[in-house]
């Protein structure tokens, strides 16, 4: 029995390989993402450690500690602080440091007082700055590095840490000594998580863009393998149909895949075996009966694959309406029949008009949608007219005309789209030949 | 050429691809960012230096020297080095082959205060320079020339070639995986095909050609069915085939 849904090959392989491709890039993507931001974190680390010491180096902590002492002149005001040339002298370095290599904050500060830290300098523009004396509470965790920094004199690089007033923030504390040797201060270099987080955000994009278009392209690339499998499947489906339609002449030739080679062994061999059996079988063969058998056929087969197209425009759901109606287009595909209503034409002639001169070549292929169309002599003709003519370059036999009485509409299919649809649906060609053998049986 | 084959000359190299386009994003991304923050460990470096001496040291004295000895114990310079404006040296804090000259400053270098070089081989060393501007207390130009160790960059471009040597193994491994599974699969249905074509073939028209959860084989397989109907019909039931005779 059927499956209720059978898929197509090149969904199925890509339903199989884009989800492969997907979450091969983005687990690459993620290692690169988090490597990137691994090594620009550790970036902004060689920056704020570089400043950080530079500043501890040139700074004495006893230096530093003195400016306390103008803490209760200036009462916490920028400007009479900064008039102070004790503190002007050790903070405009740090204020040309601070604007020209884009950080946060640089300061100066002591373990101590009634919270955590006392500011000493402070580079900052007067909206972030800290008064001389000013008292801050640290998080745990840099309070604890601080505090180590002042035993093991080494520096203390914080992870990302949450200051209430300051944000997020990542940080280096530096010992700074006084002339004995004695670390009694220390240089705070801040950088903010913003700086981080937009050179991060960057790299981000760019490596999810540029994953995302190799993705892209991996796409294409395996529809394109898809294709490539399907397409000798299609070759062998429609070999199969063009001897249940009775063409035995045409050898197929589909060697690859070899899965496929076996296959195309045993169609080519039921085709020799038909071919030398047809003088036996050819008179029941073209009964009319027998034919309209496998048009039923490979009508029921067609119509199993695919669901009519939706939303048409009501002058093409017309042309779609009369194709599917009339044989040997019904055999087609909703959609195939789709793409022959659009580049299809309707005409009407009014009763008698003549359409194409006897000795001319047709232009294109009529299909008759009311009424009929007919030669000079009356001889009426086929519905659809007339495909071997366009095939071999025909000249018209007689005129042909409009019905003298009722006139005629017919959807006109240009010469140049006529053979590109033989050639893309050969079952029309089965369908025409069909036809054709089936009129002739006729009496 | 076989399904499997066939798949496996597709796919291999389509995972591998991506596996190179992507180790490709992730060297090149990884060692810019590397190289920017030795760049800014050395511009630091060299900057914040000449910011603290500018305008007021005197190039006799001792404190200087020291100050710079001072900032070589942080480990993060490898050299400090003072020059005049004629590049010749005030303090250098190690002996040996004095750096060129700093390349001319252009504008922005001057506004931005300092001046970084790519990292140069010298030896076994890999060496990143920068240089910043600064004025002695009598006005006199001075260049600050900093050199660091860039030997992270050649860490991390081992670290990312072993990196990207099991990243396009992987790659091999689900291209081959996926050719496999897939071609596995594709050639289950089509062998029932095959049985199927070889039953029309040795004339039992009644037998039922294969189904497929894959429409192109499921309508192969319809048309085989379709194909036998018809030849049973057509020729009838009792026909041989020369092959099965």
């Amino acid at each position: 029995m059927a499956p209720a849904n059978p898929i197509p090959l090149q969904r199925w392989i890509l339903r199989s390989v884009m989800p492969a491709l997907a979450l091969f890039t983005l687990l690459a993507g993620l290692h690169i993402y988090r490597s990137v931001e691994r090594v620009i974190i550790d970036g902004f680390d060689r920056k704020i450690y570089a400043i950080g010491t530079t500043t501890a180096s040139f700074l004495d902590a006893d230096e530093l500690l003195d400016v306390l002492d103008l803490a209760p002149a200036v009462e916490e005001d920028y400007q009479r602080t900064h008039e102070k040339d004790r503190y002007e002298a050790l903070a405009a370095p740090m204020r040309a440091i601070l604007e020209q290599k884009d950080i946060t904050y640089l300061y100066t500060f002591k373990l101590g007082g009634e919270k955590d830290i006392i500011y000493l300098i402070d580079a900052s523009p007067e909206e972030d700055w800290c008064p001389i004396g000013y008292e801050e509470e640290l998080p745990e965790q840099n309070l604890a590095g601080v505090q180590q920094s002042l035993t093991s004199g080494r520096a203390f690089i914080s992870d990302v840490l949450d200051f209430d007033h300051w944000g997020l923030l990542k940080v280096a504390s530096v010992p700074v000594r006084n002339s004995e040797g004695e670390i009694r201060a220390f240089a705070g270099v801040d950088v903010n998580i913003d700086l981080i987080r937009n050179k991060t955000r960057a790299a981000l994009f760019q490596t999810f863009g540029i994953g995302g278009l190799a993705l892209l392209l991996a796409g294409l690339l395996s529809l394109w393998i898809a294709q490539r499998v399907t397409q000798p499947v299609k070759t062998l489906k429609y070999g199969a149909l063009r001897i249940a339609a009775g063409q035995y002449h045409e050898t197929l030739d589909v060697r690859t895949p070899a899965e496929l080679g076996a296959l195309t062994d045993s169609l080519n061999h039921i085709r020799h075996t038909l071919q030398k059996r047809l003088p036996e079988t050819s008179d029941q063969f073209i009964d009319p009966v027998q034919q309209e058998q496998i048009r039923t056929l490979l009508h029921n087969l067609e119509q199993s694959e695919t669901p009519p197209p939706p939303d048409l425009p009501a002058d093409e759901r017309a042309r779609f309406d009369q194709l599917r109606r009339q044989p040997p287009f019904n055999l087609l595909r909703p959609s195939e029949c789709r793409l022959i209503a659009q580049a299809a034409q309707e005409r009407t002639y009014p009763p008698g008009h003549r359409i194409c001169s006897a000795g001319k070549l047709l232009k294109a292929l009529f299909v008759v949608a009311e009424g009929h169309l007919e030669y000079a002599d009356g001889q009426r003709l086929p519905p659809v007219h007339a495909p071997v003519d366009l095939l071999m370059d025909l000249p018209a036999e007689q005129d042909i005309r409009a019905s003298a009485t009722q006139g005629a509409r017919v959807l006109l299919i240009s010469k140049s789209h006529f053979f590109t649809i033989l050639n893309e649906c050969p079952e029309l060609a089965i369908g025409f030949s069909a036809s054709r053998l089936s009129t002739e049986a006729q009496p | 050429m076989k399904l499997g084959s066939q798949f496996m000359i597709a796919f291999v190299p389509l995972f591998l691809g991506l596996a190179l386009f992507i180790s490709a994003v992730m060297y090149i991304t990884q060692l810019r960012e590397c190289r920017w923050g030795l760049e800014e460990q050395a511009s630091s470096l060299a900057m914040a230096t000449a910011r603290y001496l500018d305008g007021r040291f005197q190039p006799d004295a001792p404190a200087v020297e020291t100050t710079l000895r001072r900032i070589l114990e942080w480990e993060s310079a490898q050299r400090l080095i003072l020059v005049d404006a004629d590049h010749a040296v005030i303090y250098d804090t190690h002996t040996g082959e004095l750096p060129p000259r700093p390349p001319s400053w252009s504008a922005e270098d001057l506004t931005q205060g300092y001046l970084v070089t790519p990292a140069q081989r010298h030896g076994s060393n890999l060496l990143m320079r920068a240089y910043s501007p600064l004025q002695d207390a009598a006005g006199q130009r001075y260049t600050m020339l900093v050199e660091i160790s860039a030997t992270p960059l050649d860490d991390l471009h081992r670290r990312l070639l072993r990196e990207i040597a099991i990243i396009m193994a992987a790659a091999l491994c689900i291209g081959i995986g996926l050719a496999r599974l897939l071609a596995g699969r594709l050639h289950h249905s089509m062998r029932e095909l095959v049985e199927a074509a070889r039953q029309v073939e040795a004339g039992h028209y009644h037998r039922a050609g294969a189904t497929s959860h894959i429409r192109e084989i499921n309508d192969l397989g319809d048309t085989l069915n379709t194909m036998s109907s018809v030849l049973e019909e057509v020729i009838g039931p009792a026909a041989p085939s020369d092959h099965s005779a």
